[in-house]
């Protein structure tokens, strides 16, 4: 076959004599052809190549007619070489939790460690008439049993709105609510006390459904009513814009209740130094600080005073964002004095911890016969359960979502999260951008199969541009890789040789139809206008050489701690290995924000290099007195500081320090990050400045007889502005992909008045990893100017649009539609049966 | 008896303990012996976390009690490392970028082991389905399939045949 | 778990004086895949518990007389990896491999399984297809019940409190048998079935001398299906047939909705199961 090449740079000495092709062998790699060319393994290691505008990796295969361009990515050139950055470092904790050295929290036992249970409802909704502890606190063994009494606080938590219950006095609104809690010598005794704790109810209607709530009958389960929140967004005008429209599509969906499905239960010890009158609670979690000031509300105390150490944790996904167990060690810990132990079962989990918010949503959507989106209108009603923690935010992010990453003259969102006595909706990774794309990305779908265009072609056609007005009346003003992450999905050998493979595929497995869908999103990174979004770090250089980084953000499992050690050690010029992270601790740490929204590289990332900045200009100004030098003359450059006209004068960071140590004045200092913000504030958190973009493709085969729909293979292409650790984006990618896989599949936390029928992993159903697909992971890269690096976030994305992917796919298979989650056997027999009819 | 003696051989040691005989295995190695790095998840079989190999078999130690060890060989992930090397699979987890939270991750390896050491040259179908009791909930899989994959090529590379060390 | 009592015999005959004392107060303890999930749950509340796993002579797998013998001790693992069930009784064999996962395969014995009666439980339905006797000991001496007569409902058996299971026999397959067993779960691994169906029929002459056809998940135990049985007796094979006796497994599915599906698509579902298992065992004659 024949490929176009161009070289750049220096690389331009490889070029072909006197012809701009090579010949290259079918099915040869990028990684062939540029050996083909000459390029040696040094070359290689740090070539970029793009193959017809997009970027690839060197195994990638190539077709005939190929175009490569094959930069060198140095100086002036079309990228910076970077160390560290934009590679696939080896996580920096790989080796502790591979040999089973990590200590979580929930792995952590001190000496006189009691064990704590927690007595929660036995209704979904009932008045508590009575409660009597008194036989559970004669339970040998039991040394605390606590009720709403003994909280000497606000008996309530919540990271938006404080309401839900520490322990319930009066009423119970779920079952996971919580009633008393006991610490005794070991687990058995503390389970056998709640048992003894005798609760008289007074049972109540149970509100099953937002539908029920809203009903002007129905019980109120709060002295505002059943609505929690309520948003509307308005651009231009939506009538008028559906009027222009020469084709208009229409459909309702619904999703389920999804759970985080981490493997570590929420967990941890707490620990009351009497002495120093300090509480210590060591727990799974995304934000220290703000579990240390839920904590000092409940306890009535000084937070300066109570420690939260919340890193690292056995994944977390928005699920370890609210209290868990935090409050209830803390109550138990001063009681006792002992130190406790409170570590929830599964059960516990998959009934207590807030889920993803099932959602209805009506989709209106407009265009005009070329493809152009004239208007769209969207409806959201969110079932947020009895609590409200984070569900506000939620719904708004929900509206902003809706549209996707699309240019619409006209929009109208609205939405409201109505209390329910289910299980609580709540924070989880897409915060709530799940539920609206999985709906959007179908219609538009419709929408092209109306008007007889490619699927890819309609969403390029209205895609969103840097410097665009969006869908919701704000500037894009920060990179927008809609267009690449379209381009690189459509250039993937899954969507280029989609017929073939399908056709293939047919033919080796009668019985079965196998089809290929796609979708995009954009995906908010950071939490919005008017909401504190800031990091900060401490940088410490040590007279061994030990550079000490300090971020209050905690490693739920996603990376963040590696590429803050990337990052930091290209700011310094110095090696990896030197960079020690303590993370996520309140007494040791500064406050650095939640690690959630998929903002922690982004404002981390910023003022880490705010910090290297700092200390960089600081080593200068000793450095000129060490070598009686002018610092204007001097200059930063791999960990040391040296004159720019005398090579002999040269001070290594490190002896800096010393020096600086034996002034009194070590070296260190802090950096700082405050997240820029939108040109607009529509209220509540929205708009947001910073966007992930992702395009993905599924490639599913629906089994005609038993309707079982299995996902073969999938294609990711994030644009996340610039990847720090490729193994992180990847990994973000591929874990995305499967729980969106779940989501679409498997995943319900089936309610029945109000009891979960769920609880446990026998019925609560997430993949294996028989059933993940194969997945390719296309990094897209528009590096935006204000990001570190020209990062910005890829934590969230990648699990959103797989899920209307594959039911996309599904479509493109067997023809039918299936607008409720999950895309169940049962469901698609139903629905190919129709089809036949 | 409510309570048991027992002995048996823990990552190579031989370890003499008295355990309530309700007490499983998971919490005999967790609570009693200090050795954490065997998870737990469920605490019903469903999940993995806390796989060990008992007499070369992987098993989830939450499904066993302490006193069904008696003398037999345990092997927890703290037993795979040797003097200081890693285990081959445990340094292809590391290099394949196949942990990221790590809460399954020794279930992970042990299972892989289990395999590896009976099927030195599994296909990827053989390796899912050989990790297929161990849930993963950061990673869709894809990293830990190429890790048991490039740890299988480090074995036999280094000549092993049969038990992988 | 709440206390109990650890009592391990060393053989079968002491393992059943200690049952036979302790009566209903105890319960023997074989892989513990179910067991102590119920323990956990509180949904058992044993004083004391008779822990089978260290008596070795219970979990061999032999063959005598034109029969397979497999020790209750047995795990699946060991199903799974014997040369004999593979020869002789290959469709407990994909049953024994579609069990959980590596580690429950491991610790998980028939046995085990047996007495906990899931009328889901994978390793059962092959035994129906197989004809297996169930050999029980107890005080009174021993025992051999067909395994239709063994099962009375979810969780319930024919076992007397002192009874123990000692093992399952079945006779071989032989070269003119042909059997399948088939499976669906809400995943690919790691799933309990939502329905699942084993068959064995004995071929002569090119017909369907007799059949065996069991299922799982679709009735209080698992059960036979006498009207598709006889359909197919005599008859030679053909896509016809084989589609007629699909709809016949349907009709004789008597399934239930719960978490995991809907009694409609189990009915459904469990004929498709039967069709692909007899199409792949006769694809050499089918078009």
């Amino acid at each position: 076959m024949e490929i176009g090449v161009k070289l750049y740079g220096e690389f331009k000495k490889y070029a072909p004599k006197d012809d701009d092709r090579i010949s290259l062998d079918n099915g040869g790699t990028v990684a062939q052809a540029l050996r083909s060319l000459g390029l040696n393994d040094r070359d290689l290691s740090y070539a970029m190549v793009l193959v017809n505008n997009i970027r690839v990796k060197f195994d990638r295969h190539l077709q005939d007619g190929d175009r490569m361009d094959i930069f060198q990515p140095i100086g002036g050139g079309a990228e910076k070489l970077y160390r560290y950055v934009g590679k696939p470092v080896p996580r920096i904790d790989a080796r502790d939790k591979v040999t089973g050295r990590t200590k979580y929290s929930t792995d952590l036992s001190f000496p006189g460690m009691l064990w704590a249970k927690v007595k929660r409802s036995e209704y979904p909704h009932a008045n508590i008439l009575k409660l009597d502890v008194e036989k559970a606190r004669k339970l040998p063994g039991v040394e605390a049993v606590l009720t709403a009494d003994d909280i000497p606080g606000h008996n309530g938590f919540g990271i938006i709105t404080p309401n839900w219950p520490v322990l319930c006095r009066d009423r119970v609104m779920y079952m996971g609510d919580a009633i008393a809690l006991v610490a005794a010598v070991d687990e058995e005794t503390a389970e056998r006390a709640c048992e003894l704790i005798e609760v008289e109810y007074e049972e109540l209607p149970v509100v099953t459904s937002p539908e029920e709530a809203m009903r002007e009958d129905a019980p109120q389960l709060h002295e505002k009513g059943n609505i929690m929140h309520t948003m509307e967004l308005r651009k231009g005008d939506v009538e008028k814009g559906l009027e222009e429209a020469d084709v208009i599509t229409e459909g309702e969906y619904s999703t389920q209740f999804m759970d985080h499905a981490f493997i570590e239960p929420p967990g941890g010890v707490g620990i009351y130094d009497e002495e120093e009158g300090i509480l210590t609670i060591w727990c799974g979690s995304q934000y220290a600080f703000r579990d240390q000031l839920q904590i000092a509300r409940a306890m009535n105390w000084d937070p300066r005073k109570i420690r939260v150490i919340g890193s690292p944790t056995g994944g977390a996904f928005g699920g370890k964002d609210e209290i868990t167990v935090q409050i209830h060690l803390a109550l138990l810990a001063y009681h006792t004095k002992k130190p406790v132990k409170l570590w929830w079962t599964r059960e516990e989990t998959l009934i207590v911890n807030s889920k993803r918010h099932p959602m209805k949503t009506k989709f209106k959507i407009g265009a005009t016969k070329d493809g152009r989106f004239t208007a769209i209108d969207v409806d959201v009603t969110a079932d947020t359960g009895p609590h409200d923690t984070i569900g506000a935010p939620i719904l708004n992010l929900a509206l902003e979502s809706s549209p996707g990453p699309y240019q619409y003259p006209h929009s109208h969102f609205k939405g409201r999260s109505v209390y329910t006595n289910n299980a609580i909706g709540g924070e989880f990774r897409g915060f709530g951008a799940p539920q609206v794309v999985w709906g959007v990305e179908q219609e538009i779908a419709k929408l092209a199969g109306k008007l007889g265009i490619d699927p890819i072609e309609i969403r390029k056609r209205n895609a969103l541009k840097l410097g665009d007005i969006s869908s919701l009346g704000h500037t894009m003003q920060t990179s927008v890789g809609v267009t690449e992450t379209l381009e690189a999905a459509e250039n993937s050998d899954l969507w280029r040789n989609r017929e073939k493979i399908i056709r293939e595929l047919n033919k080796k497995h009668p019985g079965k139809l196998h089809g290929v869908g796609m979708a995009s999103e954009w995906h908010a990174v950071g939490l919005g206008v008017g909401i504190p979004d800031f990091a900060n770090i401490d940088l410490e250089i040590h007279p061994d050489g030990k550079i000490v980084l300090k971020t209050g953000a905690i490693e739920i499992g996603q990376g963040n701690i590696t590429a803050y050690a990337q990052m930091l050690a290209e700011a310094l010029e110095i090696d990896m290995e030197r960079i020690e992270v303590a993370h996520g601790d309140t007494f040791k740490t500064p406050d650095s924000g939640s690690v959630t929204a998929s903002r922690s590289v982004l404002v981390n990332g910023n003022a880490i290099i705010d910090g290297a900045d700092k200390i960089k200009k600081r080593a200068i100004l000793e450095a000129a007195t060490i070598l009686v030098e002018d610092p204007n003359n001097l200059v930063y450059e791999e960990g040391a500081v040296r004159s720019k006209s005398d090579a002999e004068k040269i001070v290594s960071i490190e002896n800096i320090a010393e020096v600086c140590c034996r002034r009194n004045k070590p070296l260190q200092d802090v950096g700082a990050n405050i997240m820029a913000i939108s040109d607009k504030d529509f209220g509540d958190g929205l708009p947001h400045n910073y966007y992930t973009f992702i395009t993905q493709v599924a490639l599913v085969g629906v089994d005609l007889k038993t309707g079982q729909v299995d996902v073969l293979r999938a294609v990711s292409a994030p644009e996340m502005g610039k990847a720090i650790n490729i193994h992180g984006v990847e990994g973000q990618c591929e874990g995305g992909v499967v729980m969106g896989q779940g989501y679409a599949l498997y995943e319900d936390l089936k309610m029945e008045k109000g009891q979960v029928l769920t609880s446990n992993f026998t019925t609560y159903i997430i993949p294996t990893a028989v059933d993940a697909p194969d997945i390719e992971t296309i990094i897209v890269e528009v590096p935006e100017k204000t990001g570190p690096y020209g990062a910005k976030g890829v934590g969230e994305a990648p699990t959103v649009p797989i899920t209307p992917a594959i039911m996309n796919a599904v479509n493109n298979a067997a023809g039918i539609r299936i607008n409720d989650l999950p895309i169940t056997p049962e469901k698609v027999i139903n629905a190919l049966k129709a089809e036949k009819r | 008896m409510k309570t048991v003696n027992i002995e048996f051989t823990l990552n190579g040691a031989k370890t003499k303990v008295t355990v309530p005989a309700n007490m499983t295995l998971v919490h005999l190695l967790r609570k009693e012996l200090g050795l954490t790095g065997t998870k737990i998840g469920c605490d019903k079989g469903e999940c993995g976390a806390c796989a060990v190999l008992i007499n070369g078999k992987s098993m989830n130690s939450c499904l066993v009690l302490a006193a069904q060890v008696d003398g037999k060989e345990v092997t927890t992930i703290e037993g795979l490392e040797n003097e200081g090397k890693l285990h081959p699979i445990q340094e292809a987890f590391i290099e394949e970028g196949a942990i990221q939270c790590g809460y399954c991750t020794p279930g992970m390896v042990i299972s892989a082991k289990f395999l590896l050491d009976r099927n030195p040259d599994p296909t990827d179908d053989e390796i899912k389905t050989g990790i297929s009791g161990n849930l993963c909930r950061c990673t869709g899989y894809t990293k830990i399939v190429n890790a048991v994959r490039a740890a299988a090529q480090k074995l036999k590379n280094a000549g092993g045949g049969g038990e992988t060390r | 778990m709440r206390p109990f009592d650890y009592l391990r015999p060393k053989s079968a005959e002491e393992a059943i004086e200690m049952k036979a004392r302790l009566g209903k107060k105890a319960s023997f303890l074989a892989g513990g895949t179910d067991l102590l999930v119920k323990l956990k749950e509180d949904a058992v509340r044993p004083e004391a518990l008779i822990d089978l796993s260290f008596i070795e002579s219970l979990k061999e797998i032999r063959e005598a007389d034109g029969t397979v013998a497999i020790g209750s001790l047995a795990s699946y693992a060991d199903i799974g990896s014997s040369p004999l069930i593979e020869r002789f009784g290959y469709i407990l064999r994909q049953g024994a491999l579609e069990i959980g996962a590596p580690q429950i395969q491991n610790a998980a014995t028939i046995g085990g399984n047996i007495a906990n009666a899931s009328p889901a439980a994978d390793g059962i339905p092959p035994i129906y297809a197989l004809g297996a006797h169930i050999t029980l000991v107890g005080k009174e001496g021993r025992r051999v019940v067909a395994v239709e007569d063994f099962f009375t409902g979810p969780g319930k058996t024919v076992l007397k409190e002192d009874e123990l299971i000692i093992e399952i026999g079945f006779p071989k397959m032989m070269e003119q048998d042909k059997g399948f067993f088939k499976k669906i779960g809400q995943r690919k691994a790691l799933a309990i079935s939502k329905a699942s169906v084993a068959a064995v029929l004995h071929i002569a002459n090119g017909k369907i001398e007799e059949a065996r056809v069991a299922l799982g998940a679709v009735a209080p135990t698992v059960i036979r299906c006498p009207k598709t049985e006889t359909l197919l007796k005599g008859r030679k094979i053909s896509g016809s047939l084989i589609e007629e006796a699909a709809k016949s497994v349907s009709s004789e599915s008597m399934a239930i909705g719960d978490v995991r599906s809907t009694p409609e698509y189990r009915d459904y579902v469990i004929g498709v199961l039967f069709e692909r298992g007899m199409r792949n065992i006769f694809s050499d004659i089918l078009p």
